[in-house]
């Protein structure tokens, strides 16, 4: 179950959307807040298109509460979790790609592994360097 | 690196050519089906550091080679490397080697990043084309996340999971 609520819609261009996930084990945080309109766009746009509402309201601002997939639901931790500005280069990749999830994930993988990379190598670096500076 | 290839106008017993040069390595990146997110990302942190002293050249490969890939620095490992990936079919080393063995010049480093569950690792056509990839490069690694394998002229790294 996911839970999106409006919770401040006091800023026209500035939406802090607010993403429940407590039912789920994998996410690491219960709640977590966006402060990236696009952000916050594609996550809605991602429950409308493949979720299906079950509840919506007014608590504190809107609300409403819908079920989805795992495909759906590892999409959004991911689009949380990112790091990086969503440029509106890689906005509209993603945006293009709403109805394609494999295509959506696809365009957003690249983005994900680039913040996991670390300048210092993965575990095996340092014996890769050592064979390497032998030759 | 000296070579004899042409005689030295100082002496004959001198070797001729003297170049100053970083070896160019050769990371064949196994984007198979098999091999995670979390996997590819390390894989790609190996190729990443490497970017940052010394020409790197990466070949993409699952059941086929997907070309070659040339980056001089970490930033084109970024925007080149990573918007290139392509995979999740089945693993086949056999064409990467043989794109590799084409293109790489002797005393290259090759470096094969896999988890090593290979459908052909075990075929003569591809254990002949490790041995020509072994022979002609400087140093030859494996490096492995999951498979533990042992072949004669390449060494053997065994990833630990972090």
């Amino acid at each position: 179950m996911v839970s999106i609520s409006f919770s401040d819609l006091r800023y026209p261009n500035h939406i802090a959307l607010s993403i429940d996930i407590t039912g789920y084990l994998a996410f690491t945080g219960s709640f977590q807040t966006i402060h990236s309109a696009n952000r916050g766009c594609l996550i809605v746009e991602l429950v409308k298109r493949h979720g299906k509402t079950t509840d919506f309201g007014w608590e504190n601002g809107f609300y409403f509460r819908a079920e989805v997939n795992d495909q759906v639901l590892n999409l959004i931790i991911r689009l949380v979790n990112m790091k990086r500005n969503m440029t509106a280069k890689l906005y509209e990749e993603l945006e293009a790609k709403l109805d394609n999830l494999d295509g959506f994930e696809a365009t957003l993988a690249p983005y994900v592994i680039a913040e996991q990379l670390t300048p210092f190598g993965g575990s095996s670096w340092a014996t890769i360097s050592t064979y390497l500076s032998q030759s | 690196m000296s070579s004899y290839k042409r005689p030295s106008r100082k002496h004959q017993d001198f070797p001729g050519i003297q170049r100053y040069a970083l070896q160019r390595t050769w990371n064949l990146i196994d984007t198979s089906g098999s091999i995670g997110e979390a996997e590819l990302a390390q894989e790609l942190s190996e190729v990443y550091v490497q970017a940052g002293d010394r020409p790197v050249s990466v070949v993409l490969w699952d059941a086929e080679s997907y070309g070659v890939i040339e980056a001089k620095n970490r930033n084109e490992v970024l925007n080149r490397v990573l918007t290139g990936v392509k995979g999740g079919g089945g693993t086949v080393i056999a064409p990467a080697l043989r794109t590799t063995l084409g293109r790489m010049q002797y005393r290259d480093n090759v470096v094969v990043l896999s988890d090593f569950d290979i459908y052909d690792l075990e075929e003569p056509e591809t254990r002949q084309l490790l041995s020509a990839v072994a022979a002609k490069s400087g140093v030859a690694v494996l490096v492995s996340s999951h498979r533990e394998v042992d072949i004669q002229g390449w060494r053997f790294i065994k990833t630990s999971p972090d």
